[in-house]
C-alpha cells in the first residue's frame, strides 16, 4: 500500500507538480489523459493492478535482502581471513610504541590470550559475528577506553554529511552542465563546458583540498576548525567544517555526471519518441527536461549510489587533507596500525551501506523508469 | 517455489567459494601456540688490556700515546656536581611578571596512543605529562634550560659520585588524594628497573641503566645508588624525551594494576588534571586547583587536539586555532616568523642524533673500510637536503648535536674528509671512499638489501634517496622493503638487512654518552648496529665518569674521531624543532628555547 498513491496519476499529480522525473504521468501531457514515458504508452492505472504491485515490490525486497545476507557474510569472511593473514602482527606494534623492543613469543602468547586471539579462527570469527548480532562492535586495540560503536555513532555523522552534500553539490553542478552541453552540443560553450568538466575531473580531490585550504589561509589568514562539531551542536561551525571537502570531492564527481548525462541526452535525444513530441509541438524545455533527462538519468543515479557508497567508506584523502575525523580517517589509521578490530567493524558497516544504498538505487529506478518491474 | 529454487542454485557456488576460504584460513592458522625448547648457548666476552707495539709514522705515534694514556688511565676521584643550593625548594614559574590568569590554553599535535603508560613508550607529546611530575625537571619557564627540582625540594651526592640522595617535597597529594611518599619514588623506579612479566621497560631502562640500587631512608627521603659516577644523572632524572618519559607513578596505583599502566590512566601530582580524551581527536585536561606549587598552573585548562600533519598544525596556529604546536612543518614556521608581531617560535637541537643504521655483523658492512667509504664517499649535503625537505630541519652533526657542549661548527665540520663541499674535496674523497671499497674487495661495488620504514623521512623518500646516490657514486645497488613502523623492533632484531632507513633513537639528555652506552657499546641491547670497538667501549667508559666539563669536550672530540675511523654506521645529520605559537602564549620563552621539549608547560599563560 505504500507505493499506492504513485498508481494513481491524478493524486501524483495535485502532490508532485513540481518534480520533472515524475511528470510522465502528469495527464497535461495529452489531451485524452494518456501519459506515456518512453514508447510506452499507458491509460490510468486500473485499481486491481495496485496491490499487484505492492506484492510484486515486496517480493523482489525480500529478495534482495535475502541475496544482501550471503553478500556481507562473504564480506565479513573475506576480511576476517585477510587481517590474519596479511604479515605483521599488531599486538607487537602495540607493545613496541615508542620504543624499539620485539617481544619474546610467551610475551606475545599472553597477550593474545588476555584479547581472546589465542582461540581458533572460526571460533573468533563466531564470538565477534555473536558480538555484532548484539550490537557489539568491540574496541579498537590502541584506543581500549572508547568503543568502536562510540566511534561510529560520533564520526560517522560528519562523513555521511560530508558525503551527502557532496553528492548533491556533484547533481548541482552536473545535471545542468551535462543538459546544456548536449542541448548546445559542438558549440563554444560546449567546448568550454566541456574542457571545464576534463580539468576537474583530473584534478585529485584532496590535492585541490589542499589548495584550497592554502588560498584560504594565506589570502584570508583563515582555516576550516580541525575540531569535531555536530550541525546540532553549531551549524556555522559545522557548515565550515564540511563544505571545504563537499567541494573538494563534489566538484569531480560533479564533472563525472555532467559528462555521463550528456552522453545519455544524446542518445535519448536521437530516440523516435522525442522526434515524434518535436513532431507534435511540444515546447523543447518540455520535451528535454520530463521526457529526454528522465531516460538519461538512469545511469547517472547508479553511479550516484556507488559514489555514495565509495565516499561513506571514506574519503580518506580528502578527510586527513582538512584534518576532518571522519570514518574515513579512523580507517586509515587503523590500517596503519594493523587494528584488526576497527577495520573488521568498519568495513563490515561499510558493506551494508552499499547493500542499502544499491537496493533504494534499484527502488528508485522503478519510479524513474515504469518499464522496470519486479 | 521456483524463484526460491533458483535462488538457492544461485547462491550454492557463492558459499562453496566462502567455504573454501575459510578452510584455507584455518588450515594455515595454529590452534594453539606452541611451546618450542631450544638451548641457547651465549658467549661471554672478557676484555683483556695489552699493550702492543706498534710501529707507525713518528707524529702519529704522539697522537695514540695521547689518547692511550687517557683510555688506559681513568680518573680515580671524579667530581660530581653538587646542586645549586639556591635551588632548594624552588618552585618554577613563568619568567615574566606581569602574568595573567585564566583561558585554556589550545597546542596541536599528534594525540594518538595505544596506552598510558609514560615508562612503556607512551609518547609524551599528547600533552598527558601535564599530569604528572618527575623527581628533578627542567625549568620550563626559562626554556627548558636549567634542571630545577620538581618533587625532590634538593639532593646531595657523595664525593665519589655514587650515591644520590633526595629530599621530597611534603604535603604533595596525588589527583586521587593519596598523599606521595618516597614509597612511590621507589616504587616507580624499581618497576623501571626490574619489570615484572607483562611490563616493558626497554628504551626508558636504558637510560637509568647505571642505577645500581635505590634505597628507602626515610618518609620523604631516598636514596639512588649508582653503579659508576654519571655526570647526567640529575639530568636524565628530568628529561623530557618522547618515549620513556621518568615520571614518578603512584605505588598504590601501580600495585593495584599489577604495575600495569597500560589499560587504565594513572592519577599524578601534576598541575593538570586529566578531563576527557576522545580518540583520534583531543585530549582535555584541567587545572589542579591542589597543585603543590601554588603559583601554578595560570590557565584554567589544555586542550590538546590531535593533528598529525605537521603543515597542518603550523597552519593551526597561524589561523588561530590553536595557541601554540611544539612542532609546525618549515614552511608554516616560517610564515610564522615573517610575522613577529603576531607570532614566535625557535628551532632548539633535538636531542640525540640517528645515524642510518647499518648490519655489521655481516659482510659488507662488516668491514671498517666500507663503512669508512660510504661516509667518505656519499654526498652529506645532498642527503640534509633531502632530510629536510621531509622532515624536521637538519644540520650536520659530527656524531654529537649542537646542543651538547664540544659540538663542532659548520665551518669545523665542513673542512673534514666526507665533509667537504667543493669540487676538489669532494673527488679527493670519492676516490678515497673507491680505494677503500677496492681494498676492501669491491671494486665495482656490491648489492644490498635495505629496508626502510613507511614515512617519507625513513624508506619512501629519504632510503631512496641515499640508495640511488649510493648506487651512483659507489656502485652500491640494492633492493628496498617498505616495513611499517611497528615492524622495526621484530626488523632489526632478526638481522636480515644490511641498512636500515628506520625510526631513529633518541637520547633523553642532550650528552650522547647515554644514548653511546645503549647502540653502540658492545652487545648492548640496543645495539643493532652489532658494532663493536673495544677502544671505544673504554673511551665510553671514561666519559660515563668523567665530570669536569672540559675534559669531557675533549673526550667527545676523541670519540668523533674514533666514530670517523671505525663508524657504526652512517652519520649526517642532527635535528632541530620548531615549535610556533601566537604571541599571546607566554611564560614558555617560546623565541628562545634552550632545549626541545615533548613534555609538560604548566607555565604558559594566555596575554589577551
Amino acid at each position: 500500500m505504500l507505493f499506492a498513491p504513485f498508481a494513481d496519476s491524478s493524486l501524483l499529480g495535485s502532490v508532485l507538480p513540481a518534480m520533472p522525473f515524475f511528470s510522465a504521468y502528469y495527464p497535461a501531457d495529452a489531451p485524452d489523459g494518456s501519459f506515456g514515458i518512453g514508447c510506452h504508452w499507458h491509460h490510468h492505472t486500473p485499481p486491481n493492478a495496485i496491490l499487484k504491485v505492492d506484492s510484486m515490490m515486496g517480493r523482489y525486497l525480500m529478495q534482495r535482502l535475502l541475496l544482501a545476507i550471503p553478500t556481507v557474510f562473504g564480506v565479513t569472511v573475506l576480511i576476517f581471513v585477510a587481517m590474519r593473514v596479511i604479515p605483521g602482527d599488531p599486538l607487537r606494534s602495540i607493545i613496541g610504541e615508542g620504543q624499539i623492543y620485539v617481544l619474546t613469543d610467551e610475551e606475545l602468547n599472553a597477550v593474545k590470550a588476555s584479547l581472546g586471539y589465542d582461540k581458533p579462527l572460526v571460533i573468533q570469527y563466531l564470538v565477534w559475528m555473536g558480538d555484532v548480532a548484539k550490537g557489539d562492535l568491540g574496541y579498537s586495540f590502541w584506543q581500549r577506553d572508547r568503543s568502536i560503536a562510540d566511534m561510529v555513532i560520533r564520526r560517522g555523522p560528519i562523513t555521511l554529511q560530508i558525503s551527502i552534500m557532496s553528492l548533491l553539490l556533484a547533481w548541482l553542478i552536473g545535471l545542468p552542465a551535462g543538459i546544456v552541453t548536449a542541448m548546445w552540443r559542438n558549440t563554444p560553450l560546449d567546448y568550454v563546458v566541456r574542457s571545464l568538466v576534463t580539468l576537474l575531473m583530473a584534478i585529485p580531490n584532496f590535492w585541490l583540498g589542499l589548495a584550497m585550504i592554502l588560498v584560504t589561509i594565506l589570502i584570508w589568514n583563515w582555516r576550516p576548525p580541525m575540531e569535531l562539531v555536530s550541525l546540532w551542536e553549531s551549524p556555522w561551525k559545522n557548515l565550515q567544517m564540511t563544505i571545504g571537502p563537499a567541494i573538494a570531492m563534489g566538484v569531480g564527481f560533479g564533472a563525472i555526471i555532467a559528462r555521463m548525462i550528456r552522453s545519455s541526452m544524446l542518445e535519448v535525444l536521437r530516440e523516435d519518441y522525442v522526434r515524434t513530441a518535436y513532431a507534435k509541438g511540444l515546447p523543447s524545455s518540455t520535451i528535454i527536461v520530463r521526457h529526454a533527462l528522465r531516460n538519461a538519468l538512469l545511469p547517472t543515479i547508479t553511479l550516484s549510489g556507488l559514489y555514495l557508497g565509495a565516499t561513506l567508506g571514506g574519503a580518506v584523502a580528502v578527510e586527513r587533507a582538512f584534518s576532518v575525523p571522519g570514518l574515513g580517517y579512523s580507517l586509515i589509521y587503523a590500517v596503519q596500525a594493523r587494528d584488526w578490530t576497527v577495520i573488521q567493524s568498519l568495513v563490515l558497516l561499510f558493506a551494508v551501506a552499499y547493500v542499502i544504498i544499491n537496493l533504494v538505487v534499484d527502488i528508485i529506478y522503478g519510479f524513474i523508469d515504469p518499464r522496470i518491474r519486479y | 517455489m521456483e524463484s526460491v529454487r533458483l535462488m538457492i542454485l544461485k547462491l550454492v557456488p557463492l558459499m562453496a567459494l566462502i567455504v573454501a576460504l575459510v578452510l584455507v584460513a584455518c588450515s594455515s592458522a595454529p590452534a594453539a601456540p606452541q611451546v618450542i625448547e631450544k638451548e641457547v648457548i651465549k658467549e661471554v666476552i672478557k676484555e683483556v688490556v695489552k699493550e702492543v707495539p706498534v710501529e707507525v709514522p713518528v707524529d702519529r705515534v704522539v697522537e695514540k700515546v695521547v689518547i692511550r694514556e687517557v683510555l688506559i688511565q681513568p680518573k680515580a676521584t671524579p667530581e660530581p656536581i653538587k646542586m645549586d643550593l639556591s635551588k632548594v625548594g624552588w618552585l618554577m614559574k613563568a619568567s615574566e611578571s606581569n602574568i595573567k590568569r585564566g583561558g585554556v590554553v589550545r597546542t596541536a599535535g599528534p594525540v594518538e596512543m595505544a596506552h598510558w603508560d609514560l615508562h612503556q613508550g607512551a609518547p609524551a607529546y599528547t600533552g598527558i605529562t601535564n599530569i604528572y611530575n618527575n623527581l628533578t625537571y627542567r625549568n620550563v619557564g626559562d626554556g627548558q634550560r636549567d634542571i630545577v627540582p620538581d618533587l625532590a625540594t634538593s639532593w646531595e651526592v657523595s664525593n665519589d659520585g655514587l650515591a644520590y640522595i633526595f629530599t621530597l617535597r611534603e604535603g604533595v597529594k596525588w589527583h586521587d588524594g593519596v598523599e606521595f611518599t618516597a614509597l612511590d619514588v621507589l616504587g616507580t623506579f624499581n618497576r623501571i628497573l626490574d619489570p615484572p612479566e607483562g611490563v616493558i621497560t626497554g628504551s626508558i631502562r636504558q637510560s637509568f641503566e647505571p642505577i645500581e640500587e635505590v634505597r628507602l631512608l626515610d618518609t620523604y627521603k631516598i636514596a639512588f645508588d649508582l653503579k659508576r659516577p654519571t655526570p647526567w644523572f640529575i639530568n636524565v632524572l628530568g628529561a623530557a624525551p618522547h618515549f620513556g618519559y621518568p615520571v614518578i607513578y603512584p605505588k598504590h596505583f601501580l600495585d593495584a594494576n599489577d604495575q600495569n599502566v597500560r589499560e587504565n590512566l594513572s592519577p599524578g601530582t601534576g598541575a593538570f588534571v586529566f578531563k576527557e580524551r576522545i580518540p583520534g581527536e583531543y585530549i582535555e585536561l584541567e587545572a589542579n586547583i591542589d597543585y603543590w606549587n601554588p603559583d601554578l598552573p595560570y590557565v584554567d585548562g589544555i586542550k590538546a587536539i590531535h593533528i598529525p600533519v605537521w603543515a597542518n598544525r603550523g597552519a593551526a596556529v597561524l589561523t588561530g586555532i590553536v595557541d601554540f604546536t611544539w612542532n609546525g612543518n618549515q614552511e608554516t614556521w616560517n610564515l610564522a616568523m615573517a610575522q613577529p608581531d603576531k607570532f614566535h617560535g625557535s628551532n632548539p637541537p633535538v636531542n640525540g642524533t640517528a645515524p642510518l643504521w647499518t648490519n655489521n655483523s655481516r659482510a659488507p658492512f662488516d668491514d671498517v673500510r666500507v663503512r669508512r667509504a660510504i661516509n667518505l664517499g656519499l654526498d652529506k649535503k645532498f642527503d640534509l637536503e633531502v632530510a629536510s625537505a621531509i622532515a624536521l630541519p637538519q644540520y650536520k652533526a659530527r656524531w654529537i648535536t649542537r646542543a651538547v657542549p664540544g659540538h663542532m661548527t659548520d665551518e669545523e665540520i665542513l673542512t673534514l674528509p666526507g665533509w667537504r663541499e667543493d669540487e676538489a674535496g669532494r673527488k679527493a674523497d670519492i676516490a678515497e671512499a673507491k680505494r677503500l671499497m677496492a681494498e676492501a674487495g669491491y671494486p665495482d661495488g656490491f648489492h644490498i638489501k635495505a629496508v626502510g620504514n613507511n614515512t617519507p623521512a625513513g624508506g619512501e623518500v629519504r632510503g631512496v634517496a641515499w640508495l640511488q646516490q649510493a648506487e651512483d657514486i659507489l656502485g652500491i645497488t640494492s633492493d628496498l622493503e617498505i616495513i611499517e613502523r611497528g615492524l622495526e623492533g621484530e626488523i632489526l632484531v632478526g638481522g636480515e638487512w644490511d641498512v636500515a632507513f628506520l625510526t631513529g633513537t633518541g637520547s633523553d639528555v642532550a650528552d650522547p654518552t647515554a644514548q653511546w652506552n645503549g647502540i653502540f657499546r658492545c652487545g648492548a641491547d640496543g645495539n643493532y648496529y652489532k658494532y663493536c670497538n673495544p677502544e671505544f667501549d673504554i673511551l665510553l667508559d671514561n666519559l660515563l665518569v668523567e665530570f669536569d666539563a672540559a675534559e669531557r669536550v675533549k673526550l667527545l672530540r676523541q670519540a668523533m674521531d674514533m666514530l670517523d675511523e671505525n663508524p657504526p654506521g652512517y652519520m649526517v645529520n642532527g635535528q632541530s624543532g620548531l615549535p610556533m605559537g601566537g604571541i599571546h602564549v607566554k611564560g614558555l620563552r617560546l623565541e628562545d628555547l634552550g632545549g626541545y621539549p615533548w613534555g609538560r608547560y604548566e607555565t604558559v599563560w594566555l596575554d589577551y
